[in-house]
């Protein structure tokens, strides 16, 4: 059934578009509560936050009069409610009204939505009532108002205050809008890029006063179409000043990716437990304030398998490595687990034009005919696809896993120094789990921050609790406990091959160490632990993979030191390469260091190698058209980058291609769009 | 004084006999307009205006002929419609006045061939 916008785009001459942009300044956070009114209104009900709620239409003989037709209620007669209407503050016919307006918190600005005044004081300073409404700064928590009337015959109404301000820009005022919104498709090194909103707006009466009141990611929304039939509901944020001359308004506002930006990655390495991955995103999302599809996951992160994600990975970047994983579509890409098994399709949909949201069936929001007959501009790209692409750190291979316990292997040295410091030295690749230590304090961020400044960057931290030993079987100096706000952030998984440790092996002394049974593993049972022969260190008798303890150890006295033998599962993290079959003289693409380390796909003990992640993303360049291209076209509001275009061409066959980037551009009165794609559903 | 006749035109309420021909043209107006590879103009109508134009009289009397010279900016053109119906637009004087015969008549002063170029401001949206 075609849409209003459907058959106006079927026209070669359309009616014109409407564009719609609101932007709403007020602080939800404050209350207002009014006072001051009741002496200088002829009647109110102070009602003035109820903004759904209709002015009642009173007796009054002021102005026309009243109707005789029942409508008109008397003054008092009702309760305020959404149906009665309310009175608000209504005052003498050409007499001034006063109005005291208390904020919870200092207000920066108010609005007031008032009939029959023509100006309102406050502070001395005189704001013109234009178009039933003022708007000015305020800068307190109270703000002592006198509105003033527009004649001797005409009464002060006010029925609405707000704090801050709000605009609306239609086509009555807009000069130009542009809509940029984009993706990015590239096959190689994706981007999460931003999206863009930019206006200018021509106004006939003077808003600086509330333009001085928009701060940085105040929401702006567009929308544009036709009646009853406009486009989804865009957001986007003010960044920047907006500026005003000559009574234009410009507006530069950017989606909400920006919100990204400060988000880190804190848990470099997921727990096995198959939800933890899926947290780990919508912690993300969450973060940066969007909203996050509740639908349950089940049945596809059964698989043990772990991420290994770069401590202090930007969430941007993390997203747009997300958004490359789960691009793909062919089972020999295998997003999926190493057996093979299926392969929910975890895809992200795209709210505020850019920034994904957890979790739909499918990545493509819309499907859109153009004919090519129609368009200009028409362009061609072609990329040369790469004969083979390879990345570093791609293919865990790791002997140990096949042997005996896996994790009773010695991969390093660590020495503590109560009151000095730590040290940790690796002799290879490995992953293990640092905890249960007490040095007679806890290990705070200081200790992480020398680690990390001996070692460099981080190749990969997990975040690991301290735990306090029982005094009951154990260590006598406190109570059991778990430190409940982990403060030191584990290790790093060397880089390369360290030397040995400079220290020697520790031995334990009676003094030194109570006992070992004093350790209450984190979140782990304590049946699962052991020492070794030497009592000098926990081994963790996990059948898990990955899961690797450990080093453990009491000093009793300032400056002691104390040294352990640190084990854990050591493995080797290799090079990949994938070659394209068809041509291997295209090149190579070397993939640069990678937000993420890669998923761990389950194994069986019996294997001696294990596939993490990012070797499965090699392929995807070769699976993505290496064709692009870019044409403009009368433009549809309703389109967003990922959209699906069957693009008919002018010798009769249909090409279906992705949206890459959609700029709508509203300009004097008029909409056209450039639209650039990659071939192919993406 | 009001427009009422039409045999007159009124701009900024001064009445000026009504040029012969008069007729101004209605033109849509267009925008976001482009040729496709096909060569087929595409785009917006979004909306109309009177075509500029230029009022031709054969003889005008001085006094008439100083309220054309006195147009200073934007002014406002009344004139009947074909149906009948008072118009008024908002327009700009495009040229000098073209005065070209200097006549006198009875004592009053009449030119001859007199020409101004008219463009229409205001655009309509219905």
């Amino acid at each position: 059934m075609p849409t209003t916008i459907d058959r106006e785009n079927a026209k070669q001459i359309r009616q014109p578009m409407d564009v719609l942009i609101t932007m709403q300044v007020p602080d939800d956070d404050i209350t207002l509560s009014f006072s001051g009114y009741t002496s200088t209104s002829k009647v109110s009900d102070g009602r003035l936050t109820q903004p759904t709620w209709p002015m009642r239409r009173l007796a009054d003989l002021q102005g026309d009069g009243f109707a005789l037709s029942g409508s008109y209620a008397l003054y008092e007669s009702l309760t305020p409610s959404a149906t009665n209407g309310k009175l608000g503050v209504r005052g003498h016919v050409g007499q001034t009204v006063n109005l005291t307006v208390t904020g919870s918190q200092q207000m920066a600005g108010l609005t007031l939505l008032v009939t029959g005044a023509e100006s309102v004081t406050y502070n001395g300073y005189s704001h013109e009532v234009t178009s039933g409404r003022v708007s000015f700064l305020v800068g307190a928590t109270t703000a002592s108002l006198t509105l003033t009337p527009a004649s001797e015959e005409t009464r002060i109404e006010i029925s609405e205050v707000q704090t801050g301000a709000d605009i609306t820009i239609t086509n009555d005022n807009l000069i130009s809008c542009t809509v940029s919104l984009r993706s990015d498709l590239s096959p190689f090194d994706q981007t999460l890029p931003e999206s863009e909103l930019n206006i200018d707006a021509y106004f006939d009466e003077d808003v600086s006063e509330a333009v001085a009141m928009i701060p940085d990611d105040t929401p702006i929304y567009y929308q544009a179409g036709y009646d009853s039939d406009m486009s989804p509901l865009r957001s986007f944020y003010v960044a920047g000043q907006v500026t005003w001359a000559d009574n234009v308004m410009s507006i530069h506002a950017v989606d909400a990716v920006h919100f990204l930006d400060d988000i880190e990655v804190v848990a470099p390495i997921t727990e096995d437990d198959s939800d933890y991955f899926l947290f780990s995103v919508r912690y993300l999302i969450d973060r940066a304030g969007f909203a996050v599809d509740n639908r349950e996951y089940t049945g596809w992160w059964s698989k043990a398998q772990r991420w290994i994600i770069k401590e202090g990975t930007k969430a941007r970047d993390f997203i747009a490595f997300l958004n490359q994983c789960f691009n793909l579509t062919d089972e020999s890409c295998d997003l999926y687990d190493g057996s093979g098994e299926l392969k929910a399709p975890l895809q992200f949909s795209y709210v505020d034009a850019g920034v994904p949201t957890l979790i739909t069936d499918s990545r493509h929001k819309g499907d859109h005919d153009v004919s090519e007959g129609d368009c200009t501009d028409i362009k061609r790209n072609i990329e040369r696809i790469p004969g083979s692409v390879s990345a570093e750190h791609v293919r865990i291979t790791n002997p140990a896993m096949s042997t005996g316990d896996p994790y009773a292997q010695k991969v390093g040295s660590a020495t503590f120094i109560k009151n000095v410091g730590t040290s940790l030295s690796f002799d290879k690749y490995a992953f293990f789990w640092l905890t249960g230590l007490y040095l007679g304090e806890n290990i705070d961020n200081d200790v992480a921050k020398k680690l990390e400044s001996k070692y460099g960057t981080v190749f990969g931290l997990y975040k690991v609790m301290p735990v306090v030993p029982g005094g009951s079987n154990g260590y006598t100096g406190g109570t059991p406990a778990y430190i409940t706000d982990p403060q030191f952030v584990g290790y790093k998984l060397a880089k390369g091959e360290i030397p040995q440790s400079e220290f020697g092996r520790y031995k334990p002394k009676p003094d030194d160490v109570t006992t070992y049974s004093s350790f209450v593993p984190w979140s782990q049972s304590y049946d699962g632990w052991r020492y070794d022969s030497n009592a000098s260190h926990l081994i963790r008798n996990a059948t898990q993979m990955w899961n690797i303890l450990t080093a453990a150890g009491v000093i009793a006295s300032d400056a002691q030191t104390i040294d352990l033998d640190i084990y854990g599962c050591a493995f080797n993290l290799e090079a990949d390469t994938y070659t394209n079959t068809i041509d291997e003289k295209g090149g190579t693409y070397v993939y640069g260091e990678l937000p993420v380390i890669g998923r761990i796909a389950a194994k069986t003990a019996a294997d001696t190698d294990a596939l993490i992640y990012p070797n499965r993303m090699l392929s995807v360049g070769m699976y993505r058209s290496p064709i692009t291209g870019s044409f403009t076209w009368k433009g549809d509001p309703r389109m967003q980058p990922r959209d699906i275009i069957h693009f008919h061409r002018l010798d009769g066959t249909v090409e279906d291609v992705t949206i890459e980037t959609i700029t709508l551009k509203h300009e004097g009165g008029g909409t056209t769009a450039e639209i650039t794609y990659r071939k192919g559903v993406i | 004084m009001a427009l009422t006749n039409q045999n007159y035109i009124a701009i900024d309420d001064n009445l000026i006999y009504r040029p012969p021909g008069f007729a101004p043209q209605m033109q849509d107006i267009y925008a976001g307009e482009y040729t496709t590879c096909t060569g087929k103009i595409v785009g917006d109508r979004i909306g109309w205006k009177y075509a500029d134009t230029t009022l031709t009289w054969d003889a005008l009397p001085q006094s008439m002929v100083d309220y054309l010279i006195g147009m200073s900016g934007e002014c406002t053109l009344e004139f009947v419609a074909p149906d009948g119906t008072i118009t008024s637009e908002k327009v700009i004087r495009d040229s000098v006045v073209q005065l070209q015969n200097r006549n006198t008549i009875r004592g009053e002063v009449w030119w001859r061939n007199v020409s101004l170029e008219l463009r229409f401001i205001n655009a309509h949206n219905d």
